[in-house]
């Protein structure tokens, strides 16, 4: 027997109802018909999931030659009426989380530190989220606007909105004249340097807090969790 | 004085936060919904005849933000908020028939997101980060 064969009897043992070998080309007649449907299909093929660069099997796997591809028939055992057109949503509803949500919780949890941490740094006048700004900015000399806003993950006008603020406080200077964000600079001023000097501690006692509340296990799962989630 | 050896964890859990967020958003984007208003209306769904006090509580908001966003939820029709009474210690909030049709329908678009994410932490990655959340939300 070939492995062909082989393959082809477990695919169709284990309940795929169709099962076929075939190059590593693009499936360029399901792209060209998915395309085809327009603005109807912009949900599918704008999906994070990116089904279109699934029909390109050398996108996603450079290496590969051949390509299985099975079909599952949803309807094989009695298909109910009240989901006919609706069959994505069988797909989607097939697995349920059993936890809270994620999204609901770092955001709450982000609250919560918000206040703990701007209630310490209350004497420097600093909120955390200038704090973290100057921070970014002491470290990375001549940052651009668009450079800082990849680091701290916000948008470029909040960026700038929030950059205004400090500087008019005085704790950095903006390169005047440029206008383009990817080419205009940032520097923490003198000014800034003894801001932070005095707010550092008072960050400090803040981290040291949340780290005990957390452990030193904790903090090192959630720091784990953070490289996965923001990349 | 000790220092701290890690980055700040306020703004890893913010910066996280804002990452999920746009995840979650770009899922729900058939439906219509946000996540923070898919959130909302599910522990308005959970809690028959909440008041807005208590959601404020229950999601670590100030009363003006929920008083805001609920604002949006009811012009869209999906919740029913007390008429007469102005104060919010009282004011009770329903989630609408029209409210829960949309949620039917943004729920597993939700849960896409959510098993995403899952997967991405790992099992372990989420009883962990579970139990972070009731360390610092108390």
């Amino acid at each position: 027997m070939s492995l062909t064969k082989d393959i082809k009897d477990f695919a169709l043992d284990i309940g795929y109802s169709h099962v076929g070998i075939t190059t590593a080309e693009d499936f360029s007649d399901f792209i060209d018909e998915v395309q085809s449907r327009g603005s109807l299909y912009d949900f599918y093929v704008e999906d994070p999931r990116k089904f279109i660069t699934g029909a390109q099997p050398q996108k996603c796997m450079p290496e590969a030659k051949s390509i299985i591809s099975v079909v599952w028939d949803y309807a094989q055992k009695g298909f109910p009426e009240s989901l006919l057109g609706k069959i994505g949503r069988i797909y989607q509803a097939r697995q349920t989380s059993k936890y809270p949500c994620l999204c609901a919780g770092f955001r709450k949890a982000g609250r919560v530190l918000t206040k703990k941490y701007d209630n310490y740094l209350k004497p420097s006048g600093l909120k955390i989220t200038q704090y973290s700004m100057l921070a970014n900015i002491a470290r990375n000399p001549d940052i651009t606007v668009s450079r800082l806003a990849e680091l701290l993950i916000m948008d470029q006008t909040t960026v700038s909105r929030n950059l205004q603020v400090l500087e008019k406080a005085g704790f950095v200077n903006i390169e005047a004249g440029a206008t383009d964000n990817r080419v205009r600079k940032i520097q923490i001023s003198g000014n800034g340097v003894s801001k932070m000097k005095q707010a550092k501690p008072l960050w400090e006692t803040a981290q040291l807090e949340v780290e005990g509340l957390l452990g030193s296990g904790g903090v090192t799962e959630i720091m784990s969790a953070f490289r996965k989630i923001t990349g | 004085m000790q220092t701290s050896q890690y980055p700040c964890l306020c703004a890893g859990f913010r910066k996280a936060g804002r990452v999920l967020t746009k995840k979650y958003d770009n899922y729900l984007k058939p439906s219509g919904l946000k996540i923070t208003q898919y959130s909302m209306l599910a522990n308005i769904a959970r809690n028959p005849d909440i008041t807005v006090s208590r959601l404020a509580e229950l999601l670590i908001m100030d009363q003006t933000t929920v008083s805001r966003n609920l604002q949006v939820l009811e012009k869209a029709g999906f919740v029913n908020i007390e008429a007469g009474a102005t104060d919010n210690r009282v004011r009770k909030i329903q989630i609408s028939g029209n409210g829960v049709s949309k949620m039917k329908q943004a729920k597993p678009l939700w849960e896409t997101a959510q098993l995403e994410v899952e997967g991405l932490l790992g099992s372990g990655g989420v009883t962990e980060i579970m139990s972070a959340f009731r360390k610092i939300t108390g």
